[in-house]
């Protein structure tokens, strides 16, 4: 390979169930260029929940993808991914955050927009030629954009297979959270915006590692939980990893203790909220019968929509993308999904349950950032050091929770897009 | 009873002096049993219960949150920031009862790994008189950079 790449990114050793990462794979510039092409040029990448955006001519600006974007529902009641760019010279025509509005101006030489992306105003137009034509300078929508269930994807490539196939048995997990709802799910007010100097395939691993749980976590698992009323017996992380297809990855924990505000009450939201959530789960098991019901209320999940996509329905439902914007460095966007129908009341435990876990302030994400950078500073050792294991559970017939099944899924999945090639590399490990 | 102008600068300036200093305990001490500890996310004014925050601690959490830093396995805390913060700006508005909404400027500076941040913001401080001093009953918040990406905000604000 060029620039000196070691001869294989990843070592996949079926027979003696060994599995091992290239370390360069985290701290390579080469690396990243490969996969801004050839990962985040291609995948289905998260862009938005139309509920951000429920009326017409609604729009948010953001990044997907280190591209600018407007996530905007037209007057029409479609909902664009816009590249937030003029056709003109290439302003920004949106600067703003948030709003509600029939048209963008650009405010350099005025052309304007309406909120489909049509070029519906030129000052001057007068003064173009006849082959000037403004229909074919509407803004640019992003190559693909497609929904499931509220979530709006967008691709770069425009001949990516369709969403749905590309989501493969990630969508049963995708169900089990938009079941939660009769109404559908909705996200709440407020982005945690925070970042990390680590890699962001790191985060990818760790969003859906059941290992790091009690020892990162020891307290929150091991002190807070059973302060707020639960049996420390009850403490335990036993659930099961699942590869999905396409790279997507979910690991599923029955019972955790955490409470979950659909629909496992837990001691600290008082007995008089119990006979309100136990009804909540019985209705579930009436839409759905007992097994679903089970499942969509009484066991958590960290879901990996690859590349970048995680929506982890633990004690609350966190839905979370990242895009790196050097090797050592992500900025990450993290929002709370709920159902739209949802109390006041309960509205403010599934708030708490977030905010005491999650985010820069939370109770665990700051001490997983901590774990992650002290895993990229450790890489600077990457000359003598090469390569990471994350064989764990390899060879086991059901992979547990605490295995590594679902990182290897993940990158069996990058390995191929960046190399090009089917199966990694098989050789024996080192 | 008038208020104490300077009383109450002083409060503040010991408050700043306990969380600089990682003095926890002393720290919650200064809070009313009935508190409210917040720092909003994206904008000054939200709904905190209708809108996603950074902290938003009733005493519970806060408490929860000074053990976990005190457990020696808050690794974001491990090793802890140093940190010095400048209290200015303050203009007091008396209430009810003795009670003041204090407003004031703060600026942070925090090293860590080898690498220093800046944080500013303002703070808005309900006070209730307690004996001879006051105990914190609200504290809000309003970072500078609410609306940005914050890479750990673990230590004390």
């Amino acid at each position: 390979m060029e620039n000196g790449a070691p001869e294989s990114w990843v070592i996949d050793n079926h027979k003696d169930g060994l599995f091992r990462v290239h370390r360069r794979t985290f701290t390579d510039p080469h690396v990243l260029a490969l996969e801004k092409e050839r990962v985040f040029a291609q995948c289905w990448l998260y862009a938005g929940h139309e509920s951000e955006i429920p009326n017409p001519g609604d729009f948010r600006t953001r990044q997907v993808a280190g591209r600018p974007v407007i996530l905007v529902r037209g007057t029409d009641g479609q909902v664009r991914v816009l590249l937030n760019t003029c056709t003109h010279r290439g302003a920004q025509v949106c600067r703003e955050k948030s709003g509600t509005t029939k048209t963008f101006q650009c405010a350099y030489h005025a052309w304007t927009y309406n909120n489909q992306g049509e070029l519906v105003g030129v000052p001057g137009e007068d003064a173009y030629s006849e082959a000037f034509d403004r229909r074919q300078l509407g803004l640019v929508t992003a190559p693909r954009t497609e929904s499931y269930r509220g979530f709006v994807f967008v691709s770069f490539n425009p001949a990516m297979e369709n969403l749905v196939s590309y989501l493969a048995g990630a969508r049963e997990y995708l169900d089990l959270v938009c079941d939660q709802s009769e109404n559908g799910m909705e996200i709440i007010s407020g982005t945690q915006l925070y970042s990390m100097r680590a890699n962001w395939k790191l985060l990818v691993e760790n969003s859906i590692d059941g290992y790091h749980a009690l020892p990162t976590h020891k307290r929150y698992f091991l002190e807070f939980l059973p302060d707020t009323g639960v049996e420390v017996q009850r403490m335990r992380i036993a659930g099961t990893a699942k590869s999905l297809g396409n790279g997507h990855a979910v690991i599923a924990n029955p019972e955790i203790p955490f409470g979950r505000p659909v629909a496992d009450w837990i001691p600290a939201w008082g007995e008089a909220k119990k006979a309100e959530i136990e009804a909540m789960y019985q209705k579930l098991i009436a839409r759905f019968g007992a097994e679903h019901a089970y499942n969509i209320a009484k066991v958590s999940r960290n879901l990996l929509i690859f590349p970048n996509l995680i929506i982890n329905d633990i004690m609350s439902v966190t839905v979370r993308t990242f895009f790196p914007l050097a090797p050592d460095y992500i900025e990450i966007s993290a929002w709370a999904l709920a159902p739209k129908e949802e109390s006041p009341e309960n509205r403010v435990l599934r708030l708490d349950n977030f905010l005491t876990f999650l985010g820069p302030g939370g109770f665990a994400t700051p001490d997983d950032v901590e774990m992650l950078e002290a895993c990229q500073r450790g890489y600077a050792n990457v000359r003598e050091v090469e390569w990471s294991d994350i064989s764990r559970g390899m060879t086991r017939q059901a992979p547990l929770a605490s295995d590594e099944l679902q990182m290897q899924v993940f990158w069996r999945r990058w390995n191929e897009l960046i190399t090009g090639s089917r199966p990694a590399r098989v050789r024996e490990a080192a | 009873m008038p208020v104490d102008h300077h009383q109450i600068e002083n409060f503040l300036y010991r408050e700043a002096r306990l969380m600089d200093e990682h003095a926890y305990d002393e720290w919650l001490s200064l809070w009313a049993e009935d508190l409210l500890y917040w720092v909003p996310c994206n904008e000054d004014d939200i709904d905190p219960q209708r809108h996603v925050s950074i902290i938003y601690d009733t005493r519970p959490f806060l408490e929860d949150r000074i053990e976990r830093l005190k457990s020696g396995v808050a690794y974001a805390q491990e090793p802890k920031s140093r940190l010095r913060r400048v209290v200015s700006n303050i203009e007091i508005e008396e209430g009810d009862n003795g009670e003041v909404t204090v407003y004031s400027n703060f600026n942070l500076t925090e090293l860590r790994r080898s690498r220093q941040d800046t944080f500013a913001g303002r703070t808005i401080h309900k006070l209730r008189p307690q004996g001879a001093s006051f105990k914190i009953t609200y504290k809000k918040v309003l970072l500078v950079n609410n609306d940005e990406v914050i890479d750990n905000l673990t230590f004390l604000i």
